[in-house]
């Protein structure tokens, strides 16, 4: 349980919606991007994730991180996408669908060489392509497992699957993953 | 069971030991003292962590707008409930400060805005005068006021000229 000291501050931080997104929007940004695959409805459900957690603010009990509760509800407005013709329309699409490449022009001129940048970026997209491969929970399980880092239970809570299923699903993932990059066994 | 160095990991115990499965904690002994196997889940978490830098790297540089806008309208009152409290203490004083002279003025209407009560002999007595001037009015319009052939003496001459039709014909 969450003291209450630390409670009030993160009720605080729910209170400033800039502050909220400057925080977490790249993450649940990215989280939602590879995960529906097209940018323009990543956005939109990123900034509805946003505003659906101010509205209900009220109802965050502190018992999980706030990226764990954000996570939460882009896992509840991706499914609800999922289940629209809209999304099957953009998934046929991928009308604005960014490749590992493109990604790694934003990669800051200063830390990274021109060499590091191409490597990282050819690495980056076989994992990418990879990971279209996956089923969609299976691609959420392996998002949130290795680029959120978040253990099983956060996992669990995140997604509302029992924490069995989130093995099974990242077990397969990996397998998968690992097929695709081409393992040594 | 624990695979022995030569063994290497098979393919399940290499995803739970990526997965972070504590149950099989055992991959992890094979794994120090294994190269070949070490550097397969070097390989596989290099390439993770370049597609987590790469696309943190994308989402952390794309612009967002300011939501504050989008969420001033909604949820203001539910933010501050003392501001409810002042909203309604404000709109009770105002229908205090409207209804309570409006309640006296009824109770005490004032000279000035008293409805005008006229007795019945005083109404006799304007009606008289409206007919009175309005007869008046009536003779002055009824009045024979002289045509302009008259007042000039044109009516006698104008009969004696034949018409000009009367003389062409003759």
């Amino acid at each position: 349980m969450i003291p209450l000291s630390c409670r009030v501050s993160i009720i605080s931080e729910l209170d400033d919606i800039d502050a909220l997104v400057g925080l977490y929007r790249g993450r649940v940004l990215r989280y939602v991007m590879l995960s529906v695959g097209d940018q323009d409805l990543a956005e939109t459900i990123t900034q509805d994730c946003f505003l659906k957690a101010y509205n209900g603010r009220a109802s965050f009990r502190g018992d999980c991180a706030v990226s764990t509760w954000l996570f939460t509800i882009a896992n509840n407005l991706i499914r609800d996408h999922l289940r629209t013709k809209k999304f099957q329309f953009w998934r046929k699409a991928k009308a604005t669908a960014i490749d590992a490449t493109e990604m790694a022009s934003f990669l800051p001129n200063g830390e990274t060489s021109p060499e590091t940048r191409i490597l990282a970026s050819e690495r980056a997209e076989q994992v990418k392509v990879a990971m279209e491969k996956l089923s969609v929970n299976q691609r959420r399980m392996f998002i949130l497992r290795f680029l959120e880092e978040m253990d099983l239970a956060e996992i669990a809570q995140a997604t509302g699957m029992p924490v069995n299923t989130v093995k099974t699903h990242l077990h397969r993932a990996v397998t998968s993953i690992r097929k695709e990059l081409g393992g040594t066994r | 069971m624990i695979p022995s160095r030569m063994q290497h990991l098979t393919e399940d115990q290499f995803a739970s030991y990526m997965v972070g499965d504590a149950a099989d904690a055992a991959a992890a002994t094979h794994l120090s003292t294994c190269d070949q196997c070490r550097a397969e889940v070097e390989r596989f978490g290099v390439s993770v962590q370049s597609l987590n830098r790469v696309s943190l790297a994308w989402s952390q540089s794309r612009p967002s707008n300011s939501l504050r806008i989008r969420t001033s309208s909604r949820g203001a009152w539910r933010l501050h409930p003392g501001m409810t409290v002042a909203s309604w203490g404000f709109a009770t004083g105002v229908l205090l400060m409207s209804a309570i002279p409006l309640a006296r003025h009824l109770q005490h209407p004032s000279a000035d805005t008293a409805p005008v009560v006229v007795s019945a002999q005083e109404s006799q007595k304007q009606i008289e005068q409206d007919n009175q001037l309005l007869m008046a009015v009536d003779r002055e319009l009824s009045t024979q006021v002289a045509s302009p052939e008259q007042e000039y003496g044109l009516g006698n001459e104008l009969a004696r000229k034949p018409k000009n039709r009367e003389l062409k014909a003759q």
